[in-house]
């Protein structure tokens, strides 16, 4: 079942939450809404889900108009960012509660709801846990009850609000790995919020960054993180350098680094280099010397393979991190308050306004 | 507000206690003073009368006593005060939850409007309640003219009465759930629309479990309040014995008659209903704090 939204607006009072939305979900598609908080993620699941209504637009499952249809009519699963388990119900009738209000002659008998009730237990791995109150769980078996509930009444879609968001890192990563293979097996067409870049990037097919309600840019996960298409998503998905300088005569200027961009504008503009988009020059091996920056090593900190290094340019307020395989780190024999040169390999440029 | 917080999250009274106990730092001699004062107090002022109602009432031997409580004045106070009772708090429990559910799970303006009137008849006497109605009911009031033309009679009646109960006792519910609910917002009840379930099942099978001790509490105040509620019954009532007359009423009737084993045993009835209620709320209190 795909999903297609167009022109979606939201307003709350003076504040518009969700501007001009367009996007279309493939069928079978995983897709993750990558976006700061308040950027209007929870608004836009909730207007798909029916929960809340848009003020403009059209929203299209698989073809057919379903704007102003009722929740019901949408067959939408929904996993709420915060479980939503109903505290009174143990965890099987938890399970089981999409299948009970179904009209009697839409309902399963007993028997169907217990083996599926059955079955869901097993695919979250929670057995031995049915005849608990939600009270008596972790927070990651409670997501997974919240999962299976909502897969119980076999949704055609499956929007999932930052369903890891409450849980410690080692059980994200879990759960993360579990539901990309769920989706695999079930191959249902998914939206799954989350403000976790790392998160979103290992487990959609593609990613869809939001901000303050508006879409920034849609793309497979090595698109988004390749070609970040302005300033606000190169920041957001990533940590990276910025350098500040002017623009004029189609190059941007620092110093001595200077970069040619296609604007002509005079302007301000920032460079992002990405930490790994550095080599590390000693004064006799620079090859591009406009691409270079000079710097002081302030802090290493070797964290596996890789070596994350900390330094300070000349202007004194520029801090630059560098990341380097630990074999270049050895090759270089780098130390403290060392003064090395920064090549950068990859530069974009973006003009301030 | 004291009172609320503590009625709807009994579990807070228990734990503050022990929290102040820890803190409570002053000279063992000022605490058992104090302890003896406040204990001295609720003897004096509450059970001391308690023992002496039933001590009167029993006075004279039990079968005085039977024959007190169920000579005919006595019985047509019951059968009011129950009547009242059984049309009344229905009536104010579905309002309450109605009242309730609006005002926290849907926003509109005016909405804390709204929930500081729900509060009105706590501040404002019970008497003047009555006569608001007397005074738009009653012959002389300003619908009067036009319910005597209907032959509609408000007043001086058991639908008198049971007006005048409404308005004195249509806060207790909603008093008991509004905070409850407001704590456990609307993400439950989102949960099972989207699961696919009607407003009305979702009300049964979420929002009441949810709130059901509270419910039940508030009920138990208000039925408390509809059997025992002097002012505003009196004023609308007309006292005419034998027919309108409910039991705290009829009390008076007795007493002004200088009949003192009648009016003592009626009330003995009264202070039972008023134990058991307190009975079936340290009950409530002590099942709602307890883990599933
Ligand atoms: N009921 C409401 N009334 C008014 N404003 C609202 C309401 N719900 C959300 N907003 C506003 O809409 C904006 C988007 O909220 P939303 O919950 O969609 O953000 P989000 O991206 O899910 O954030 P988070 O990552 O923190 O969950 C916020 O600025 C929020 O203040
Ligand atoms: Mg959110």
């Amino acid at each position: 079942m795909s999903i297609e939204l167009r022109h979606i607006s939201k307003s709350y009072g003076p504040y518009q939450i969700l501007k001009d939305i367009n996007l279309t979900i493939q069928t079978g598609e995983l897709v993750a809404l990558l976006g700061p908080s308040g950027s209007g993620k929870t608004s836009l699941l909730r207007v798909l889900a029916g929960l809340e209504y848009a003020d403009e637009g059209l929203i299209l499952f698989h073809g057919e108009d379903l704007t102003n249809a009722p929740i019901k009519k949408r067959k939408a699963g929904f996993v709420f960012q915060h479980y939503a388990l109903f505290d009174t119900m143990t965890i099987r009738d938890n399970i089981a509660y999409g299948l009970n209000v179904k009209r009697r002659k839409d309902r399963p008998s007993k028997q169907q709801i217990r083996e599926r009730v059955d079955q869901l237990l097993h695919l979250v791995r929670l057995e031995p846990y049915g005849d608990r109150y939600p009270s008596q769980l972790s927070g990651g078996q409670r997501q997974r009850v919240a999962l299976a509930r909502a897969l119980a009444i076999q949704p055609h879609i499956l929007l999932l609000d930052e369903p890891f968001g409450a849980l410690d890192a080692k059980v994200r990563k879990e759960l993360r790995q579990w539901l990309r293979h769920l989706h695999q097996q079930v191959k249902m067409t998914s939206l799954l919020v989350t403000h976790d870049q790392e998160e979103a990037f290992e487990v959609a097919d593609r990613v869809i960054i939001i901000n303050k309600g508006q879409i920034e840019q849609i793309g497979t996960p090595s698109e988004v993180y390749e070609n970040p298409v302005n300033s606000f998503v190169y920041d957001f998905i990533g940590n990276v350098n910025q350098v500040r300088g002017t623009i004029s005569d189609g190059l941007f200027t620092n110093g001595s680094f200077r970069v040619p961009v296609d604007n002509t504008e005079q302007a301000d503009g920032v460079a992002f280099i990405r930490p790994d988009q550095f080599a590390i020059r000693t004064p006799d091996d620079i090859q591009e010397a406009g691409r270079t920056l000079a710097a002081t090593v302030t802090h290493i900190h070797p964290s596996g393979s890789i070596i994350k290094l900390e330094l300070i340019g000349q202007d004194e307020d520029q801090n630059l991190e560098v990341e380097v395989t630990r074999r270049e780190f050895d090759a270089l024999a780098l130390s403290k308050n060392q003064q090395v040169f920064l090549e950068a390999r990859k530069v974009k440029v973006f003009t301030v306004n | 507000m004291a009172e609320l917080s503590v009625s709807t999250k009994p579990g807070n009274l228990l734990q503050t206690r022990r929290r102040v106990a820890r803190t409570l730092t002053e000279p063992l001699w000022i605490r058992t003073l104090l302890t003896v004062i406040v204990i001295a107090f609720i003897a004096l002022f509450l059970i001391l009368p308690l023992i002496f109602i039933f001590a009167q009432a029993f006075q004279n031997g039990v079968g005085v006593y039977w024959a007190a409580v169920s000579s005919s004045d006595a019985l047509s106070s019951i059968t009011l005060t129950l009547t009242v009772l059984v049309i009344v708090v229905p009536i104010n429990t579905v309002f309450g939850i109605l009242l309730a559910w609006t005002t926290t799970k849907y926003r509109f303006r005016g909405k804390s409007l709204v929930v500081t009137l729900a509060d009105l008849p706590f501040s404002i006497s019970p008497v003047i309640g009555g006569l608001i109605f007397v005074l738009m009911f009653g012959d002389h009031g300003i619908l009067g003219p036009w319910l005597l033309a209907h032959h509609i009679q408000l007043v001086f009646n058991t639908i008198g009465i049971c007006i005048a109960t409404l308005f004195v006792t249509y806060p207790f519910v909603a008093r008991e759930l509004i905070p409850l609910m407001e704590n456990q917002g609307r993400l439950e009840e989102e949960a099972s629309l989207v699961l696919g379930a009607g407003t009305l099942r979702t009300f049964f099978k979420v929002t009441l479990p949810n709130i059901k001790w509270g419910l039940l509490y508030g009920v138990i105040l208000c039925s408390a309040r509809a059997i025992g509620d002097f002012g505003a019954v009196s004023v609308v009532s007309g006292h005419i014995v034998g027919q309108t007359n409910t039991m705290p009423l009829q009390v008076q009737a007795f007493y002004d008659g200088y009949q003192m084993t009648a009016a003592f045993a009626l009330s003995s009835l009264m202070s039972v209903v008023a134990i058991v209620s307190l009975a079936l709320k340290s009950y409530i209190d002590w099942k709602s704090t307890r883990p599933e």
